[in-house]
């Protein structure tokens, strides 16, 4: 089991010491733990371990999912309702979701993790945000009293103040009502209105969706959302920052169990998850084949100048033995792959000696004899060195500049609109979804052909792997069409 | 070019030192001293400067006769004197407030500039657009942001400075500065020009309340529009001129109507009258925004948004002078100094002081420059009066408990 936060001064607990004890009366409405009260206090009590690193992965895997949304433009409405769905299979209903220490204990386990840098901090409040927001959406009449229990600065207007202000105000109302479906029912007549500093609305001001007077912006029903939203947003990047300083008593306190775990929960990362492949099923002379039609491009890389230098550093073999490893590459083939490769250029000795240990350790068969998993996208994007000009791992959609990008697309023969698009995915750091966006281009009607059920709209495959086993479920279809219509 | 030597006697004789400290400081003398120069000669820059006081920054200026700067740039307070930034651990040294400022630049208006003026020229008709860039911005600044501490400076060049010194506007964030910018911003964005200065109003904008025909920012525009363009250029005698103004009519028959108005202007008819019938006839058609897209693209202000939304950016000082005109940067008095009546406004010819006049002892120059000088003093004066009006409503709030 583990503690989490603590009543009293003394030290221990996950979350610190509590200064003032809090009213916690158990099943309470928006305790001040709850998402709805931003989380302003810990959770108390105790978890067990497995709990607590459950809780976590599952709200990175949701976090992740949320940025994957929108890394391909889902905004607005849909993006609420695809983190909905998401949200409630995670933490139930709405009621349930109010009481849920899992959300809570999440949320506070995540900031801490993610807390440790300047790019995780941003991820962490970016996704939050968006799953706070798709969770205010949901019940607008929530809106008071988070307002009051977050002591945000929004007050109602006077009658005669809406009076004042009535024919700008009734503008900026018609206006909201083309946008917005449920207003159209209420008359503006009836419309309450609220005003705050124009500081506490940015989003609204800077889009012109408000009117300003004096420094005030006059603001609707839905408006609050805004409000608490960019509250939320402020509120979650101090408490992130906060978090930081917390890491030092953590690694004193928890350094065995919390600390290694909370390092591993941000890298976490879609593992290949797909039924074994068993080893033996890919034989080193189909690799030419399966490279053209199913590698992913950095496996393509890395396999033509293994073929061109016939050597490949370190990382680079790791990358690319793991990965031939998960594609069914036997151990004994691997060897004869390698070998075949090295010795053009050095003795079969040579090799033996210096490489034969490394490919048998990475199955497993060496040393403390872990078996090591092929690395996921996250690794290969942010995981690896760096790459000199002499390395060839990493990813190419990061590492490779413009022009040799380009160059490689001519060479698959994509259209001058297709490149642009996959440029502009990686000037904007989509690696990911410039490679899904690869894979499409080269495999033209993916969704048809592969009879996949549910639509994926694009989202990235996470992991090499993946990619590869979606291309040969591909071609083995594509050959069947051709085999019924012969 | 302007020579060392006057540069020299003039920071020594007319720079207000005093004040200047006075203004940045806001009653804190720890304040002015983590606060951003930067100085320029030949060509070199240098950056992160920082004093203690006036007389330091004076003497900073005169000191070495070999190293007179031709300008000073302020930039923003940071955490730390910025003079000392690496003495300090990296990550100490941070942007912390700033003024809230704006830049127009005539250069920006060239595709209306009808009268011919190009780039950094101007003349006393085009110059006004620069006066209703005051006027318009100074009311967006007050009535809507209820901002009230500003300083609108002539920049010595082509264009106007403006610095918003509130307490509240100093601790804006970048987030802050852009969604004020941003309001203000009507134009049409280009995606490689991010500054965003287009000809164009983007018509999606002109639906706020604040810039509708009733509006007093479309007042404002429409009579420096009848000024400037209709009255000042003459654009509706002059077929190449007045079609840039039939190019915002998308409709037609509309188009053809006001063409044909156009081409009933005698010689000795009253222009603006003919605005006023082309307004009538518009404004038949419901719910179009053809005269506000022409009225506002035409004078609204183009600011360099840029310069507004960063923290951290650098504006020439008041009272530099600028090293092409000789010209010094004056305050202007955004009530005063507009067309107003028979005053035709501030034009930097008859009203702005140039460094060689002042050295040389010209009287009437040293006149101009003493009013201006009252200028900046009067806001010096205005940010104390409202810092202690503000501690006294707070000691009064305090009460009431």
């Amino acid at each position: 089991m583990l503690a989490l936060g603590v009543e009293s001064r003394s030290r221990g607990g996950l979350f610190g010491p509590r200064l003032k004890s809090e009213n916690k009366a158990k099943n309470a409405p928006a305790s001040d733990q709850s998402w709805k009260c931003m989380y302003k206090s810990a959770p108390t009590g105790e978890v067990t371990i497995d709990d607590f690193e459950i809780f976590a992965k599952n709200r990175a895997n949701l976090l992740h999912k949320i940025e994957n949304w929108r890394a391909i433009g889902i905004i607005g409405e849909e993006l609420s309702n695809k983190i909905r769905f998401e949200d409630e299979r995670e933490y139930g209903g709405y009621h349930e979701l109010i009481q849920s220490n899992k959300d809570c204990i999440a949320h506070n386990v995540l900031r801490l993790a993610y807390s440790k840098t300047e790019e995780l901090r941003r991820f962490f409040v970016a996704q939050e945000c968006a799953l706070f927001e798709a969770r205010l959406k949901v019940n607008p009449s929530d809106y008071d009293e988070i307002i009051k229990s977050n002591s945000i600065d929004v007050e109602q207007v006077s009658a005669n103040e809406k009076q004042k202000y009535s024919a700008e105000l009734s503008i900026m109302y018609r206006q909201l009502q083309m946008y917005n479906k449920e207003l159209k029912i209420e008359m503006f007549d009836n419309a309450r209105v609220w005003k705050t500093r124009f500081t506490n609305c940015l989003n609204l001001v800077s889009k012109r969706r408000v009117f300003v007077v004096d420094g005030y912006a006059y603001l609707f029903k839905t408006h609050l959302l805004n409000v608490i939203s960019q509250q939320f947003r402020i509120v979650l990047a101090g408490r992130v920052n906060a978090a930081l300083r917390f890491w030092p008593y953590l690694k004193e306190s928890e350094g065995e169990r919390v600390v290694p775990f909370l390092g591993a929960v941000t890298n976490y990362e879609v593992k290949y998850s797909e039924v074994d492949i068993k080893g033996g099923t890919v034989k080193p002379e189909m690799i030419n084949t399966l490279s053209e039609q199913s590698f992913p491009l950095c496996m393509k890389v890395l396999h033509k100048s293994l073929r061109d230098k016939h050597h490949l550093k370190h990382q680079g073999r790791m990358q690319f033995g793991l990965f031939l490893k998960a594609i069914g590459l036997s151990l004994d083939d691997a060897l004869r792959f390698w070998k075949d490769e090295f010795t053009k250029n050095q003795t079969s000795e040579h090799f033996e000696k210096n490489y034969a240990y490394n490919i048998r350790h990475s199955y497993g068969k060496e040393g403390k004899r872990t078996n090591y998993s092929a690395y996921g996208c996250t690794k290969i994007i942010t995981g690896l060195a760096q790459p000199t000009s002499d390395d060839h791992h990493g990813c190419p959609f990061k590492n490779f500049n413009e022009s040799s990008l380009k160059m490689e697309m001519r060479s698959k023969e994509f259209g001058d609109e297709s490149i642009r698009e996959v440029i502009e995915l990686v000037q904007r750091k989509h690696y990911q979804i410039a490679c899904r966006k690869y894979f499409d281009l080269t495999h033209p009607d993916f969704q048809e052909v592969s009879k996949e059920t549910s639509r994926d709209e694009g989202m990235p495959f996470n992991h090499p792997n993946t990619y590869y086993q979606k291309s040969r479920q591909y071609h083995d279809n594509n050959k069947k069409e051709t085999n019924v219509t012969k | 070019m302007v020579g060392t030597n006057d540069l020299r006697s003039y920071y020594q004789k007319f720079l207000p030192s005093e004040q200047i400290y006075s203004w940045l400081s806001y009653g804190d003398p720890v304040y002015f001293t983590k606060r951003e120069f930067a100085f320029t000669r030949d060509e070199f820059f240098s950056r992160y400067q920082s004093f203690k006081n006036g007389s330091e920054l004076k003497e900073r200026l005169t000191r070495n006769e070999r190293d007179i700067p031709e300008r000073f740039e302020i930039g923003c307070v940071y955490s730390v004197p910025p003079s000392q930034q690496h003495s300090v651990s990296p990550g100490v040294f941070v942007p912390i407030s700033k003024e809230f400022v704006l830049d127009i630049d005539i250069s920006d208006y060239n595709d209306i500039r009808m009268c011919g003026c190009k780039e950094s020229n101007y003349c006393r008709v085009c110059w006004k657009l620069m006066l209703c860039g005051v006027e318009v911005s100074d009311y967006i600044l007050t009535s809507i942001f209820g901002f009230k501490n500003r300083l609108w400076v002539f920049s010595g060049g082509r264009g106007i400075h403006c610095w918003v010194g509130d307490e509240s506007v100093r601790s804006l964030t970048n987030e802050g500065r852009s969604a004020v910018a941003e309001f203000m911003h009507l134009y049409q964005s280009s995606k490689d020009n991010n500054s965003g200065r287009q000809g164009k109003v983007d018509t999606n904008n002109l639906s706020h309340p604040s810039f509708s025909t009733d509006s007093k920012i479309f007042q404002i525009c429409q009579k420096y529009f009848v000024d400037v363009f209709i009255d000042g250029m003459d654009i509706l005698r002059d077929s190449d001129k007045y079609e840039k103004l039939l190019s915002f009519i998308t409709d037609s028959t509309l188009k053809k109507q006001v063409h044909n108005l156009i081409d009933g202007l005698d010689e000795d008819d009253d222009a603006s009258e003919t605005w006023s019938e082309i307004v009538k006839v518009l404004n038949v058609r419901k719910n179009n925004t053809f005269v506000q897209a022409i009225v506002l693209s035409f004078v609204y202000p183009r600011l360099d948004l840029n310069v507004s939304k960063g923290l951290n950016h650098l504006l020439k000082s008041p009272f530099c002078i600028h090293p092409r005109t000789g010209y010094v940067c004056v305050p202007l008095d955004p009530k005063k100094d507009v067309p107003k009546g028979d005053s035709q406004g501030f034009y930097p010819e008859d009203q702005c002081p140039k460094v060689g006049e002042l050295v040389n002892n010209n009287q009437e120059a040293t006149k101009m420059m003493e009013s201006r000088v009252e200028i900046f003093k009067k806001f010096v004066l205005d940010l104390k009066k409202q810092k202690s009006q503000e501690k006294l409503e707070e000691s009064d709030s305090m009460l009431q408990f």
